[in-house]
């Protein structure tokens, strides 16, 4: 199993374990997990594309969070706009939903893992975090099926380049 | 938010004393820019409770603050209240999209209002264990 499949699955298991001694802080650790299950997805699928396997790792640690937020933001405010036009059916609107599940996902469940990890004072229920777990599953699964498309490879670029 | 643009609207800082979430660029005259939900307040409300009443009886209450999230974009963070019946795991994901989905395809939180939506979710049974909501 994956590292991101690992953490997809540790997070189901922490907002499952139901146990009322550490429930707020096993919701927590769920959400967050939950977040870098998608992060790191996103990272090792990019760095694949580096060819010298051993500088993979130190290549990842390039990427930077609120760098890949705001440009999932934008990638999702771009699609809604596209999609907005009701597009005729086609294998380029096939692929710029599956980017619009895991754009949006991404930047939600930044501000969650940030909630989850930083704000003490929020109160988490199981089935927000649940659901929040469900919406990664889904972008992984919408991951799986673009992974190949040209315009997912970019987007994965995207979440590293540098403005100019 | 697309660079150059905002739902937002431009006023004397003279104007805005008190108000919130302010956002400030200094030019050759001050003038300060709020997204438009922080401005209208009241029909951003109203757009949100005719959503609310459509997507009923799944959705039993829908709360909405404004602030801003952890890159300080400004945003509006949405608590939606389902009944127990569409809490239900196999369908959780299914109905907690079509909430947002309606709320960001009617009310266009982002496009029309210049707020980044966020969305939690609780059921009824969870909501009933929250000693206080003071949001909207």
């Amino acid at each position: 199993m994956s590292l991101p499949d690992e953490l997809l699955a540790l997070a189901s298991h922490l907002a499952n374990l139901n146990d009322e001694a550490h429930r707020q802080a096993s919701l927590r650790r769920a959400v967050s997990t939950a977040y870098y299950a998608l992060f790191h997805l996103l990272v090792s699928e990019t760095t694949l594309n580096w060819s010298w396997e051993e500088t993979r790792s130190a290549l990842g640690r390039l990427f930077e969070h609120r760098k890949m937020k705001g440009v999932c933001a934008t990638k999702a405010a771009d699609l809604n706009k596209l999609l907005k036009d009701n597009p005729q059916d086609s294998q380029e609107l096939t692929v710029s939903k599956h980017l619009l599940t895991i754009a949006k996902s991404f930047v939600r469940v930044f501000q969650e893992r940030s909630d989850a990890d930083y704000d003490t004072s929020k109160e988490w229920d199981q089935t927000d975090v649940l659901r929040q777990i469900d919406a990664v599953s889904a972008a992984f699964k919408s991951w799986e099926a673009i992974r190949n498309e040209p315009a997912a490879q970019a987007f994965l670029f995207s979440l590293l380049a540098k403005d100019r | 938010m697309p660079k150059g643009e905002c739902a937002g609207i431009r006023i004397q800082k003279s104007e805005v004393t008190g108000v919130q979430g302010l956002r400030c660029w200094r030019s050759k005259s001050v003038v300060v820019i709020i997204p438009r939900a922080h401005a209208q307040q009241a029909e951003f409300a109203a757009a949100v409770a005719q959503v609310e009443r459509q997507l009923h009886p799944n959705v039993l209450h829908i709360y909405h603050r404004f602030g801003n999230d952890w890159t300080g974009e400004a945003s509006v963070f949405f608590i939606v209240v389902l009944s127990d019946a569409a809490s239900r795991r196999d369908q959780l994901l299914s109905v907690t999209n079509g909430v947002s989905d309606a709320i960001e395809q009617q009310v266009e939180p982002l496009e029309q209002w210049g707020v980044l939506p966020y969305f939690n979710f609780r059921s009824q049974s969870e909501q009933a264990r929250h000693k206080e909501e003071v949001w909207a």
